[in-house]
């Protein structure tokens, strides 16, 4: 362990951040890293300059009342582990007002990407040994209202704040249960308060140290030594299992999405083996073992109504599987939810493989679930992108198995993620009407489709950053962006976006396009253009594009550059822009840079075959 | 052994180098060995060794023999 440590302190200090990463995987890779260990990780990797794009920096910002110390290195290597680099900033203790309300503060002059704030009720309420003021949930919601109110609008950053942890230590039980202005159950009140209050600002997410704590156990998670000689109130061990959650939080607008969770039939959606123990012998419902599976269908049927797509990948006899689904009331899950299924004895691989055509989504944007060893390592081994999870053979240790699925967490849920599902099952009919059609323009005219293209959208920020997270086949600079990012360009450049109708249904926004204008006014550069790959195939586009330039031509644009970034998955776009008249200027192994003089544009073709609408314009 | 794991957390937290004579650290020959680092010292050690040492134990850990010893009592 010497020799990584010295090993990391050299790559830091000669800036070899690429060997760097690659020492501080194998150091945490083992659940149970050295808390000296961690430390050294998080001081070490502060001079990082999140040069690589396999290690995206994070900058931290945090506020609180009392001791966070040992919180820092346990979150960094949780960030780490994300393949994320934690700059963090942290605020002397209980100085967090004094920040915040002054402009030229040092907190206003770093820039954070988030900011932590952090506190408690002792911290907040001086004299908590007398009976609480009546008007003390007040007091302490203003209090945080003007401090998150201030971050808001003094910075970019997202705010996570955590509500209020437990006392280490009630006193006066029976008395302080008595009342609501007990501090127990003010404690409570402020927290519901906390949740209605912040839960719904766009850029305010919520950390519920409160219910983290619980579950662990008041007892077990806190270290009365420590509260009373540092005011760390926590544990380490406690510290170490909050901060995998907090890392969740923080790293939720960093995380590749997975879109559909395909699942395995028998031992992973029920107990027992369809085939073998027949219809009346699978375990399901409320007695256990079968509660255990229905607790992870409601799981799945949560992450549904969500917009995750979920689809089956079964040996079996599809006309068994879908007999018991609909006629057991027990299965939760029926055929409505399921965006596709492949029922039947061939290959799980090449079923997979049908499955992420036939859905028309990238197969590593899948989550692949099966209880079988050698089913999980076949996907494994034909497609190491896919994320596989092997269901527990112990139903009791399903809840473990959920709390431990990565990438399938959510910050906020768009009305796309919302209608998905009908989206991607209308998809499988159109399909079948492409399959009609005599050829593309006659299946596009057949759609009846309506764009609408918008400008500069506030309320989409929230999708507008999902499609930069999300979308890699019709993207041709693929940079992520975040929400903030996106309100950035708002402020400064502009984003459009297009939503797409056609006679089965309404896709919602499928493309987007940020367009800057920095040096000179009279030239545009488009940062980013991409297109959901629902969209795809409809030449909707070149339609797309061909709006935005006549657009920039009529407010005094002469030229355009545009660039593709070449990806492992982006290939399909390598054309988009010669197709569309633009001249290749500059090509070199990882891109090709593009110009196009408004001067040349002329109406498109492909406008006819839509109904158009503009908005924002 | 409780020597031996106890000199990585050492050479860890101290940045030491191959050659440093660990054993023979203490608080008052360590300039770095300050309030910050005997707090990280004391949260590596008794996540290591699975312990925990009392206030006055904490006070009296200045020195990594003395630490070794405390360990060593409570292991």
């Amino acid at each position: 362990m010497a020799d990584v440590a010295s090993n990391l302190r050299e790559a830091a200090a000669s800036g070899c951040w690429s060997d760097f990463f690659a020492h501080a995987k194998e150091v945490v890779a083992p659940e149970d890293v050295n808390y000296s260990m961690m430390d050294l990780l998080y001081k070490t990797s502060q001079e990082y300059d999140g040069s690589l794009d396999s290690h995206k920096q994070v900058r931290i910002g945090v506020l609180r009342n009392f001791t966070v110390d040992p919180w820092l290195p346990c979150l960094h290597t949780e960030l780490l582990r994300k393949d994320l680099v934690g700059k963090i900033w942290l605020g002397d203790f209980d100085v967090y007002e004094g920040y915040v309300l002054d402009p030229d503060s040092a907190f206003f002059r770093t820039e954070f990407d988030a900011v932590i704030l952090m506190f408690d009720l002792r911290g907040l309420v001086k004299d908590r040994y007398f009976s609480a003021a009546a008007d003390l949930a007040d007091t302490i919601l203003a209090k945080l209202r003007l401090i998150v109110s201030k971050i808001i609008a003094g910075t970019k950053a997202r705010v996570i704040l955590s509500n209020l942890p437990y006392y280490p230590y009630e006193y006066d039980k029976p008395y302080s249960f008595q009342t609501a202005a007990g501090w127990p159950n003010l404690l409570r009140s402020i927290n519901l308060r906390i949740a209605e209050e912040f839960g719904s600002e766009q850029r305010v997410s919520i950390f519920d140290l409160n219910y983290l704590m619980a579950e662990a156990g008041i007892r077990g998670s806190v270290d009365l030594r420590m509260y009373l000689t540092t005011r760390n109130p926590f544990r380490l061990e406690a510290i170490q299992g909050f901060s995998r959650v907090l890392a969740k939080v923080v790293a939720l607008p960093y995380r590749p999405a997975k879109k559909c969770v395909v699942l395995d039939c028998d031992n992973t959606l029920w107990g027992g083996i369809l085939g073998e123990d027949g219809p009346a012998g699978l375990k399901l419902g409320e007695e256990y073992p079968g509660s255990a599976y229905s607790e992870w269908q409601h799981f799945l049927l949560r992450l549904h109504s969500r917009g995750i797509l979920l689809a089956l990948n079964s040996k079996n006899n599809e006309d068994d599987v879908f007999s018991y689904m609909e006629n057991t009331p027990e299965m939760l899950i029926k055929k409505k939810h399921l965006v596709s299924y492949r029922v039947n004895w061939n290959d799980k691989a090449q079923n997979l493989r049908e499955l992420a055509e036939e859905i028309n989504i990238g197969i590593d944007s899948m989550v692949y679930v099966d209880d079988s060893d050698f089913e999980c390592n076949l996907i494994r081994t034909y497609f190491p992108a896919v994320q596989v999870e092997q269901f527990p053979l112990n139903p009791l240790e399903v809840f473990d198995f959920i709390d431990r699925l990565e990438n399938l967490d959510f910050l906020e849920v768009t009305d796309t993620d919302r209608e998905r599902n009908e989206s991607y099952r209308a998809n499988v009919e159109r399909n079948r009407l492409s399959k009609d059609a005599t050829d593309l323009t006659d299946f596009i005219r057949q759609l009846q489709i309506t764009l609408t293209i918008y400008k500069n959208m506030k309320d989409q920020a929230p999708r507008v950053s999902q499609m930069t997270q999300r979308t890699n086949q019709f993207n041709l600079t693929t940079k992520r962006y975040t929400t903030t990012d996106i309100e950035r360009f708002l402020e400064t450049s502009d984003v459009y976006t297009m939503r797409m109708e056609d006679r089965f249904g309404d896709y919602g926004i499928i493309g987007v396009c940020i367009v800057t204008r920095e040096e000179d006014p009279v030239h545009a550069e488009l940062d980013t253009l991409a297109l959901s790959c629902r969209a795809i195939g409809r030449k909707v586009e070149n339609a797309f594009l061909h709006r935005i330039l006549h657009d920039l031509k009529g407010s005094g644009v002469e030229g355009v550059t545009a660039h593709h970034y070449f990806t492992k998955k982006n290939k399909l776009v390598k054309e988009y822009y010669p197709d569309n008249g633009f001249d290749l200027v500059d090509g070199t192994n990882d891109h090709n840079r593009f110009e196009f003089p408004l001067s040349r544009l002329q109406a498109d073709e492909t406008d006819k075959l839509y109904t158009i609408k503009f908005e924002g314009f | 052994m409780v020597q031996e794991r106890l000199q990585t957390i050492f050479r860890t937290v101290f940045c030491l180098a191959p050659d440093a004579d660990v054993p023979g650290l203490s608080m008052e020959n360590h300039p770095a060995w300050d309030s910050m680092a005997h707090i990280n010292l004391l949260l590596s050690v008794e996540q290591e060794f699975r312990v925990s040492l009392s206030p006055e134990e904490v006070a009296e850990a200045v020195s990594f023999e003395r630490l070794q010893e405390l360990i060593a009592q409570k292991i």
